[in-house]
């Protein structure tokens, strides 16, 4: 359901005009948003296990070029 | 006002998903299996071509232990409010109202689920709020008339070319 929810609000802020990216621990719920990062961590450490500064950046970075593109 | 379609078809959803809720332990999958879906989106804004200026926003129930009121976390229907908290604010500030996920992690770094140092350390602005939302919200209909608008007008004020969500 969170999934879901973040996808209501990615398209209200896409219609907007802000773009968005969205970084998720599922596939299914967010398929079809503009930019999406699916990690293979928990839900609640989307990012990476605590303190994990590498992963952490990681992925942060992968979201950037997301925004390059 | 326009009827909204939407909202009567999930008010119709709703009375055969309460019982399923009420379980215990809750059927979710079968309360959800026939929850209406409103349209989606198909607007899709252009990448900003200068720095971000990125509004972090999360479902995580995130919310400042001091100023707010938790998140109605263990509602049938879950929690359609958001918050609006300082980026800057301390983690040990902030509390979690969402018992759909393990805190564990989030609790023992932030970085797990709002990784302000990580973007900061690659170089990206980040606008002055963070916006949360309890990602257990059944309520679609007043999520999407009432909360949503109030999430996009926060971002749009505090100037952000760019949003990063954290589903959790």
């Amino acid at each position: 359901m969170c999934h879901r929810t973040a996808g209501l609000v990615v398209d209200a802020l896409e219609e907007a005009g802000i773009p968005t990216a969205c970084v998720g621990t599922m596939h299914a719920p967010l398929k079809g948003l503009p930019r999406v990062v699916v990690t293979p961590h928990g839900r609640g450490s989307n990012f990476g296990a605590p303190h994990d500064r590498a992963e952490h950046r990681r992925i942060v970075d992968e979201v950037l070029s997301l925004f390059a593109s | 006002m326009e009827p909204n379609p939407y909202r009567a078809a999930w008010a119709d959803w709703l009375p055969t998903a309460l019982p399923l809720l009420a379980q215990t332990p809750p059927a979710y999958a079968d309360a959800l299996r026939a929850m209406p879906q409103p349209p989606r989106g198909a607007a899709r804004a252009a990448t900003p071509s200068g720095p971000l200026r990125l509004a972090l926003l999360s479902s995580s129930g995130a919310y400042d232990r001091a100023r707010h009121a938790p998140f109605a976390a263990s509602s049938l229907i879950g929690d359609a409010t958001h918050r609006v908290l300082p980026t800057d604010i301390p983690a040990d500030e902030i509390a979690l109202a969402q018992e759909h996920y393990d805190h564990t992690a989030a609790l023992a770094d932030l970085e797990t689920i709002l990784p302000r140092a990580a973007l900061r350390e690659a170089g990206v602005t980040l606008t002055d709020h963070l916006v949360t939302w309890s990602g257990y919200c059944l309520d679609w209909p007043t999520f999407i008339e009432q909360t949503i608008p109030q999430m996009v007008a926060r971002v749009r004020a505090d100037g952000a070319n760019a949003a990063l969500l954290v589903p959790v």
